[in-house]
């Protein structure tokens, strides 16, 4: 008997399906991957789950009888649980009072702390989620907040549990501890509904695949059935090219040279700590390093948000050690910002005004601080065009569009600048595979007009996949160095993580002098 | 739940719209049934319309636009006339105030405030027909010839305000006196109206106690009330035990200041135990500055036919038009040697053995 | 729901128009509902008041001119908070501002005697401006350099503004006689009437040129609303304030320096507040005065909100509120309302568009119900 089953799930917003007659059935202890690109419809459908939206038609059926759920309140009744994307906490509160919140223990308005604090701290142990009751929200990591939300979910008594996107947020570790957790929960036989656009996360944790397309259900097939491609190809509904085809790099002339360079961080702490390496033009160099490692800080420096305290920094010739970002931007670099949120785009402004951003003092978008919003529009237009971004027209404003499309902006008026270098800091985190696919092919063709590329990534497939070269590095100075094909995964996660410690560091860099020696 | 607050939000809305709509319909106009009456059982003895404009610190302000306003009654009352008045929130509504109130035939117009000199200067000549009265306003380009300018002696009153602080300071009568032959005086603006009262209040604190102590402090204008009690608190701070406050809206703050800290206070304008309830455990005295009766005079030669625009008119001792109220709650236990150093003072002024000085 | 937006952008384009405009309508619509039912409730008749009211405010030239006179100083006071909030600066400080651009006119007008009006009224203009920059130049610095919040900063100057008129006009400035006040401006530096620019002919002629007390100013401040809609909307300067104001990360990233557009935003912030002061002074008052004021830079803040930063949207919401204000008189003598009525009517208005989440809420209420009907 299934737990939840959704009949002909219909949903329509003015001028577009979001469900169009979506069937699903979910088992008691099973995890089901609900796999789609962005804007496929699967938040649609589980937000109609979960009572946030009203259907159009169709039928829920829990434990088999039909219900409608017309709030979350009534949803969570049913034994529906679900963590969106966007944490719903209350910061200031302990991780106890956040989950007893609206469902306290005790009577007359008077809580019982001590019982609420027992049941927790039960359910708590029961499934193996870890977490001090007594913390404060705010003081707690990503990962430890959506496991307070699973907790708060649990407590509320779900038998199914929606995850919407789950690993967005959190680290590649704290991802791996999500999946045990959620594998312990289906132990206990609680059914899962994950939501997610990852191929390697549907691999690797759920029981069953449906895939969804432009809100429809495309297929159904289970990992044991299927591999990344075939996936992706479901997903995508075309051939995806997940490898890179590339010929080998040729240097023409270095673009960028770092030389011992020191940056410090917000606290004054010095993160960067001596950093020497060149980017040639027709080359793409990746800095591959756990997060925190001095990375932000060394791209903040070199395009011109942070000033160094040390070491230089030249951009084919010209000394950009103390520029800052409009001349570095007039320099010739670009940059493709790791927070597209809070650095790439001004999410208020409609798309023509972000297609600009750091050009619009340059003609022609601007003579003598008049702008030109003629050449404004047809640049928004023409880019719009060129990079595929899926947006009725330039009006619209940044916020209102998916998550890869807001990339692909961004992208495009990084590289649309035509820049001497292309600096891109996790330039495909949170998108699905078209898009990963569409940004890898742009990063791959300024590398073949002979444009120089500093990549920075956390997903060791994508610095593998595309890198000429491969920088390690740890606690602010670079490791290790590698060619393409000379390295693994293993290798450089151990390289990443202080494997090797001082000695191999010295060799490291010994190796690198001798590297840049050989380059000049 | 979502219901629930669409179908409150739902009626308070049609509420809202009957409550604006409906009495109007209905023509059911309660303001003004009571005014037709009055006129109706009056019997007017004059067709005349008096109006006045207060200043910024509008009605309400339990001193001079409140007495202008009890003279406007007080003629409405006893001579018949229809009366109106205008409260002004900004220095820009005087034009227009005034411009109103002589468009619709009102006559005389009262201009409570020197702040207004200007502007009755300019509207008299718009509307030459018009009657003005200034109170409180000395016109030095010259009296306008239909308006009649309404001044006081407020030095010879403060002068006696003065003589009861001077003599009360070396007495006990009460607990909130104390030995340090200090007191206190709270202005308004720093302006030669304002000094008039300072003079007076120290030349006749210095004539019974040449000893004492004033203290003087200014506000910089008539309205802030915090103001006023923050010098308050700065001159009790200094041993003042008697304070007298020359400073429109500012002294109620002033007051405050007094029955928090522990000391007597001397109203102005108005006899302010009366027009501020609750004050007579510090409310010593007042020194009355009788606008309304100036007011209610010149309506009264209006409707005789004595009215003489082009003129100043002083009110002082001689006149009543400036006085001090009684003792009120400190009736029994103001000494009576106060009592008869102030009807002497009174009488010196009068008869001009005593000169008063207008500045300090 | 995100698919739905893509895909919609005529409809919503036209959702956000009707929503910018929709929802200050309705504020003060409902506004000026719930102070019916006080009226009414305390024994007025809020039809005769508001009929009142806008016999005052609009019901012929003369009012007409008493409306755009009081607008004025309010159009310009508004555009300076606007401006201040496209670039995330909330400048509470206008008020002080706007005392020290009237400060500069008083004293150069007087003081300049003898210079053609040609070349004394943009004089006194330029000046006026600079000064009210200059009194945000402090503030700017501060929240540039040392991240000094603003609303602290400016509103401080404004007392040391609001202090430093009180006694220049009791003191070195004071004119003779008993009012502390400066002497009055010649001719040749005031703002002339605008019925005083045409023959008595003319006026005769076309009877609505008759707008009484109504000054050049007004037309000064419709061209400061229409540059700086301008600026906003066509400059690099006005792109890079509203960048900044939106997310001055991103602005960061983008080549713009945070620190130099705050103070520039700051600094064209005051000008606007310093030409408020100056119009105040060369077209009503022709001094300065300590009360020459009535608070129009903080009625400006809600002249902002109103218009919801909107350059051009400023002029109607400082109509509004010039007219509440003309039309409060009127509403005294004919429906006998006593003005404190108005002061609760504008009250309602700012806390209603300050709290204008109530009325998204219901409009949004109503939108959710609407698209929940679709299909």
């Amino acid at each position: 008997m299934p737990v939840l089953e959704l009949r002909e799930i219909t949903k329509v917003f003015p001028g577009v399906v979001a469900n169009d007659r979506v069937s699903l059935v979910l088992e008691r202890g099973e995890i089901v991957a609900l796999l789609g690109e962005n804007g496929a419809g699967k938040s649609t459908l589980m937000n109609v789950v979960y009572g946030l939206l009203s259907s159009d038609g169709g039928q829920v059926l829990v434990d088999d009888k039909p219900v409608k759920i017309k709030s979350p309140r009534q949803a969570i009744d049913l034994g529906i649980g679900m963590v969106h994307q966007h944490f719903m906490l209350v910061e200031p509160l302990t991780v106890t009072e956040n989950i007893v919140l609206g469902r306290e223990p005790g009577r007359f308005g008077v809580i019982d702390f001590t019982t609420a604090h027992k049941k927790v701290q039960e359910i708590a142990t029961r499934y193996g989620l870890k977490v001090d009751p007594d913390a404060r929200i705010m003081d707690l990591s990503v990962g430890m907040q959506q496991r307070v939300e699973i907790l708060k979910a649990l407590y509320q008594g779900a038998r199914v549990l929606i995850l919407d996107e789950p690993t967005a947020v959190l680290t590649p570790q704290e991802a791996k501890e999500l999946f045990s957790v959620v594998r312990s929960l289906v132990d206990e036989g609680l059914s899962v509904v994950f939501i997610t656009h990852k191929l390697e996360e549907v691999m690797s944790v759920s029981d069953r695949i449906i895939v969804m397309r432009d809100g429809r259900v495309v297929g159904e097939t289970k990992p044991s059935e299927t591999d990344d491609v075939g996936l992706a190809r479901m997903m995508v509904g075309r051939d995806v090219v997940l490898s890179v085809e590339k010929g080998p790099s040729e240097c023409a002339a270095e673009v960028l040279e770092v030389t011992d360079l020191h940056v410090k961080d917000d606290r004054g702490l010095e993160a960067v700590r001596g950093v020497s390496f060149t980017v040639c033009g027709g080359e793409i160099v990746a800095l591959a390093g756990v997060s925190g490692n001095g990375q932000s800080e060394l791209i903040e420096a070199i395009v011109g948000l942070r000033r160094p305290v040390g070491g230089r920094l030249m951009l084919k010739g010209v000394d950009i050690t103390h520029a800052s970002a409009r001349v570095s931007i007039e320099a010739g670099v670009s940059h493709i910002p790791e927070d597209r949120h809070r650095r790439g785009l001004v999410l208020e402004f409609d798309l023509a005004e972000n297609l600009i951003l750091g050009d619009h003092r340059m003609p022609p978008y601007a003579t003598r601080g008049i702008m030109h919003p003629s050449a404004v529009t047809a640049t928004a237009e023409k880019r719009i065009a060129d990079y595929d971004i899926r947006t009725p027209s330039w009006h619209v404003l940044a916020s209102n569009l998916s998550g890869g499309n807001q990339q692909k902006v961004v992208v495009a008026r990084e590289i649309g600048r035509n820049p001497e270098l292309l600096v891109a800091a996790q330039p495909t985190r949170g998108l699905d595979v078209g898009a990963i696919e569409f940004v890898h092919r742009q990063i791959l063709k300024e590398r073949e007009s002979g444009k120089a590329v500093l990549l920075v990534s956390l997903e060791l497939e994508e610095v593998l996949s595309l890198a000429d070269r491969i920088l390690v590095i740890y606690e602010g100075r670079i490791v290790r160095e590698f060619t393409a094909g000379e390295a693994d995964e293993e290798t450089l996660g151990y390289f990443m993580t202080g494997g090797g410690g001082t000695k191999l560091e010295d060799e490291g860099r010994t190796e690198h002098a001798e590297m840049a020696e050989g380059d000049a | 739940m979502n219901r629930k607050w669409r179908s409150i939000i739902a009626v308070l809305l049609a509420l809202t719209l009957l409550v604006a709509f409906v009495p109007g319909c209905a023509k059911d106009e309660p303001a003004d049934e009571p005014t037709t009456d009055e006129t109706v059982t009056e019997e007017p003895k004059t067709d005349i319309k008096a109006a006045m404009v207060t200043d910024v610190g509008g009605l309400g302000d339990k001193s001079f636009n409140d007495l202008a306003y009890a003279g406007l009654q007080k003629a409405e009352q006893e001579l018949g006339v229809e009366i109106q008045v205008l409260e002004s929130k900004e220095i820009t509504d005087y034009e227009s105030n005034i411009d109103q109130l002589a468009t619709a035939g009102y006559n005389p117009i009262f201009a409570v405030g020197f702040l207004m000199t200007d502007t009755v200067v300019k509207l008299a000549s718009v509307y030459p027909d018009t009657n003005f009265g200034g109170v409180d306003e000395e016109f030095y380009d010259g009296i306008p010839g239909n308006v009649v300018s309404l001044l006081f002696n407020e030095h010879e009153g403060s002068y006696l305000a003065g003589v009861v602080a001077g003599l009360a300071t070396k007495e006990s009568f009460d607990s909130k006196l104390n030995s340090d032959n200090v007191i206190g005086f709270v202005g308004g603006m720093d302006v030669p109206l304002i000094k008039k009262f300072e003079a007076g209040f120290i030349a006749g604190a210095k004539s019974v106690n040449p000893d004492v102590k004033v203290i003087s402090l200014y506000t910089g204008n008539f309205t802030d009330q915090a103001k006023g009690k923050e010098l308050g608190y700065s001159l009790i701070e200094q041993k003042a035990d008697v304070i007298f406050a020359a400073a429109g809206a500012c002294g109620t703050g002033t007051l405050v200041a007094c029955q928090e800290k522990g000391a007597l206070f001397i109203g102005v304008d108005a006899d302010q135990y009366i027009t501020i309830p609750g004050s007579g455990d510090v409310m010593l005295t007042s020194m009355m500055k009788r606008v309304d009766a100036a007011v209610f005079g010149a309506i009264k030669s209006m409707v005789d036919g004595s009215f003489k625009g082009g003129t100043a008119q002083y009110f002082g001792l001689a006149e009543d038009g400036v006085g001090l109220a009684p003792y009120h709650d400190f009736e029994t236990k103001v000494p009576q040697s106060i009592k008869d150093a102030v009807d002497k003072a009174r009488q010196d002024i009068i008869t001009g053995t005593i000169k008063v000085p207008e500045t300090p | 729901m995100s698919e739905s937006r893509e895909t919609l952008p005529a409809h919503r384009a036209w959702m956000t128009v009707a929503q910018k405009v929709g929802t200050p309508i309705a504020s003060v619509i409902l506004a000026i509902g719930i102070g019916s039912v006080i009226m009414w409730a305390s024994g007025y008749d809020p039809v005769a008041a508001f009929a009142a009211l806008f016999k005052g405010s609009f019901g012929g030239p003369k009012q007409i001119g008493d409306t755009l006179l009081r607008s004025t100083p309010l159009i310009l006071t508004g555009l300076s908070v606007a401006y201040g909030f496209r670039a995330g600066l909330f400048n509470i400080g206008a008020e002080g501002q706007l005392f020290m651009g009237g400060l500069v006119v008083a004293w150069l007008g007087v003081a300049l005697t003898g210079l053609p009006w040609v070349v004394m009224v943009p004089l006194l203009v330029v000046a006026a401006m600079l000064a009210g920059a200059a009194w945000a130049f402090v503030p700017a610095i501060l929240k540039a350099r040392i991240g000094a919040h603003e609303v602290i900063t400016t509103m401080m100057f404004t007392y040391i503004g609001r202090y430093i008129v009180s006694w220049l006009v009791v003191g070195p400035l004071k004119a003779p006689g008993q009012i502390p006040q400066t002497d009055a401006l010649p001719i040749g530096s005031q703002l002339p009437r605008i019925q005083t620019l045409f023959s008595e002919a003319t006026l005769e002629a076309l009877p609505f040129l008759k707008l009484g007390r109504a000054h050049l100013g007004i037309v000064v401040a419709v061209i400061a609303a229409l540059v700086v809609w301008f600026i906003l909307k066509y400059t690099t300067l006005g792109y890079e304030n509203r960048a900044v104001g939106f997310n001055p990360w991103a602005s960061e990233t983008g080549g713009i320096s945070v620190q130099w557009t705050t103070v520039k935003a700051l600094c064209i912030s005051g000008a606007l507040a310093g030409l408020a002061g100056a119009v105040e002074v060369m077209g009503v008052h022709h001094r300065i005065f300590d009360q020459f004021s009535s608070g129009f830079g903080f009625t400006g803040i809600a002249v902002a909100l109103l218009a919801k930063n909107h350059p051009l949207g400023v002029i109607p919401a400082a109509i509004l509120f010039g007219a509440l204000s003309a039309g409060a008189g009127t509403m005294q003598l004919e429906a006998h309302v006593p003005q404190k009525i108005i002061l609760i009517i504008q009250a309602l208005v700012i806390f209603l568009v300050a709290a204008e989440e109530i009325v998204t809420w219901f409009i949004k209420r109503r939108q959710k119900e609407a698209l929940s009907h679709v299909g």
